[in-house]
């Protein structure tokens, strides 16, 4: 079972995030993110979980909580309306709090939106870069789940260290277990307890398909994983339950 | 000589199609360091096997422990063999079914009758449910970390396991009696029974022996509150002790479950108990296609035979000191913190200065790669069929490789 809020803070800490890698990655995007210059804040419910997205020339900077003065504010009464105008599904207006007739702010974030969709579930896009966000994603995810959903929590509760997701040569995101917690950062770190390392960015998105044999890959060297397997073993559980919150 | 793996990875590539995981279960090598270790064998002979690329290794894996007299046995062989022509699954079983109970009830300290299956789950399973039958109460007490097989109530399988099947275990950690004492109390008259491993074993975590006095602790805990206690010897049971490990640490439990190298890699499993269940354990109805076969027995017999007969048990933890004196001090000369936990027959190897397994890691990838097979993730075994030599040869290789993690890690 799904819980919003865990929902909410999947998507402003790991989907929206993405938007980082696209702006850097991506000519249109960085083109689109070129249109405005500022930040906006997004508030899921008053005391709910927040992120503040900042547009300078052409690249995004995505942050957890509230940072700087934002010149646009969304405010969403709900978890679940901001889990709406990230899914598609049922009723996503926020409420502009601040900074309504920013137009161009709006079109901008809007315009980001549609080309990460276009990213991640268009017909002809781009794979490689698809894996890479989908790598972020998956990485914060389940730093998410591990920090706020009580089963994961559970799960990962008295775990300490480091957990590197990575595809080869490419994209690598980073989760850092407290042992009462977790957060994700981007990139290599500087020395993993464990490692999770595949091949090849279609590899990872047959991972993410759920078409992949796992043990199998393993052995085939398709994945690679070295280091703490019972961390290992936490972060595969773990894994599991992003598929639960994000299809 | 330079070890390749290249008829081990096709082989692989082969099962993958064809055989979820390629090679399942805790057989499948993705625990150990995937690329330098063989995935297939092709002979085994003594304590060596040969793998399907012709790598030659001396074996600390032992099957997960099945092998104690050294693979291929000749007297084993010979005895499973021999029977095997006279006929495999029957009806009626052969006389050796009752040869063999009267073998365990002679041998092992805490049977008065023994009852026979195939796996080490198998008999864990029939204990549990003869616990439940005896008090007519539902609650099992369970170690974290044991592994006692993959059922759903065992709790190592995460899919397709509901929380009902979970719903009457109860977790405590191993070796604490009084966290033991506090779940009794809480669940007074509800428990019917403790399940332990006769030391703690865990995967990914050094071993840990019983603290003078606990099992002690424990039976007087079960018996003050009318608690089967069970002893899961299908991974340690004969290589600590021929009687039993049950015997080996001082106590005598109420059930007792035996696998692994009761025959010598023969697939047969045997759960003995005291003469109080046996009124219990004449009611139930447990049963399988070939838990009567014959073959298995004469090997199970022949196995125990000469198990007492040479005393594998001593041999074992001769040859586990030697390994584990030599491995110590070689890593000591090299500036590294390596120990081995559990007992010397059953050693698990890890350093101690790292909780990330890496250098583990490497360290057994080096050995994988001059011949010897250890495992980093889980205990390893001796068998009688290791020589002083055997163990000798290995501690050199190991040399090499302690010399390896020094330069990478450098501590």
């Amino acid at each position: 079972m799904r819980n919003e809020e865990v929902l909410a803070r999947i998507h402003l800490n790991a989907v929206l995030s993405n938007l980082e890698i696209l702006t850097r990655e991506d000519a249109q995007a960085q083109s689109i993110a070129g249109t405005w210059q500022g930040s906006i804040l997004l508030m899921a419910g008053l005391q709910g979980p927040r992120a503040t997205l900042e547009m300078k020339q052409g690249a995004v900077r995505v942050t957890p909580g509230r940072t700087g003065n934002p010149g646009i504010i969304l405010f969403f009464p709900t978890a679940k309306m901001l889990n709406n105008l990230f899914t598609g599904a049922g009723r996503g207006f926020p409420v502009p709090v601040k900074g309504l007739f920013r137009i161009k702010g709006f079109k901008a974030f809007a315009g980001l939106a549609k080309r990460m969709e276009t990213v991640l579930k268009g017909a002809d896009a781009p794979r490689k870069l698809k894996a890479r966000l989908l790598l972020n994603t998956v990485g914060r995810t389940v730093a998410v789940l591990a920090d706020s959903e009580p089963e994961s929590r559970k799960a990962a509760s008295g775990l300490r260290g480091i957990a590197e997701l990575r595809i080869k040569d490419s994209e690598a995101v980073h989760i850092i277990f407290t042992g009462e917690g977790a957060s994700a950062a981007p990139g290599l770190a500087p020395d993993p307890d464990l490692v999770m390392e595949f091949a090849t960015e279609e590899v990872f998105l047959d991972l993410t398909e759920d078409k992949v044999d796992v043990f199998a890959a393993i052995c085939l060297e398709d994945i690679r994983v070295q280091g703490d397997l019972h961390m290992g073993d936490i972060v595969n559980g773990l894994l599991d339950r992003v598929g639960v919150y994000l299809q | 000589m330079t070890y390749t793996f290249t008829q081990s990875k096709a082989l692989f590539q082969r099962a993958a199609k064809v055989i979820p995981q390629g090679i399942y279960g805790h057989f499948n090598p993705a625990t150990t360091v995937p690329g330098f270790y063989p995935y297939f064998l092709s002979r085994a002979k003594g304590c060596r096997f040969w793998d399907v690329d012709g790598n030659e290794y001396i074996d600390y894996a032992c099957a997960y422990g099945p092998m104690i007299l050294g693979y291929a046995h000749d007297r084993i062989d010979e005895a499973f063999a021999r029977q095997a022509k006279n006929g495999t699954a029957t009806m009626p079983p052969s006389t050796l079914l009752v040869d063999l109970a009267e073998k365990m009830v002679e041998v092992n300290h805490c049977a008065d009758w023994a009852v026979f299956a195939k796996n080490g789950a198998d008999t864990i399973s029939w204990a549990v449910a003869l616990a439940r039958g005896y008090r007519k109460r539902d609650k099992i007490v369970l170690a974290h970390g044991a592994y006692h097989g993959t059922q759903p109530w065992a709790g190592t399988n995460h899919i397709g396991v509901l929380p009902a099947d979970r719903a009457d275990v109860l977790m405590v950690p191993w070796g604490d009696s009084d966290a033991f004492r506090r779940v009794v109390e809480e669940n007074k008259n509800r428990i019917a029974g403790a399940l332990f491993t006769p030391y703690h074993h865990p995967v990914f975590e050094p071993q840990a022996l019983p603290t003078p006095g606990f099992w002690q602790d424990m039976r007087r805990i079960c018996d003050e509150n009318e608690i089967v206690l069970i002893i899961d010897d299908v991974r340690a049971g004969w290589r600590l002790d021929i009687k039993g490990s049950a015997h080996y640490f001082g106590f005598r439990p109420d059930l007792a479950c035996y696998c692994k190298a009761i025959a010598n890699g023969y697939p047969i499993s045997a759960l003995v108990g005291t003469d109080r269940m046996r009124g219990i354990a004449a009611k139930a109805f447990q049963t399988g296609s070939y838990w009567n076969n014959s073959p298995e027995m004469a090997a199970a017999l022949a196995c125990i035979d000469e198990m007492q007969k040479i005393d594998a048990a001593a041999i074992c933890d001769a040859r586990g000191a030697q390994l584990r004196r030599g491995l110590e001090e070689r890593a000591a000369s090299h500036g590294l913190s390596f120990r081995m936990s559990g007992p010397n027959a059953i050693p698990f190897l890890h350093f101690t200065n790292e909780s990330n397994f890496k250098r583990a890691q490497l360290f057994c990838r080096e050995c994988s790669l001059r011949g010897v097979y250890f495992f980093w993730h889980h205990n390893m075994f001796l068998s009688a069929a290791h020589t002083e030599a055997d163990i000798q040869e290995t501690i050199d290789v190991a040399d090499q490789a302690f010399q390896i993690v020094k330069e990478q890690f450098g501590e």
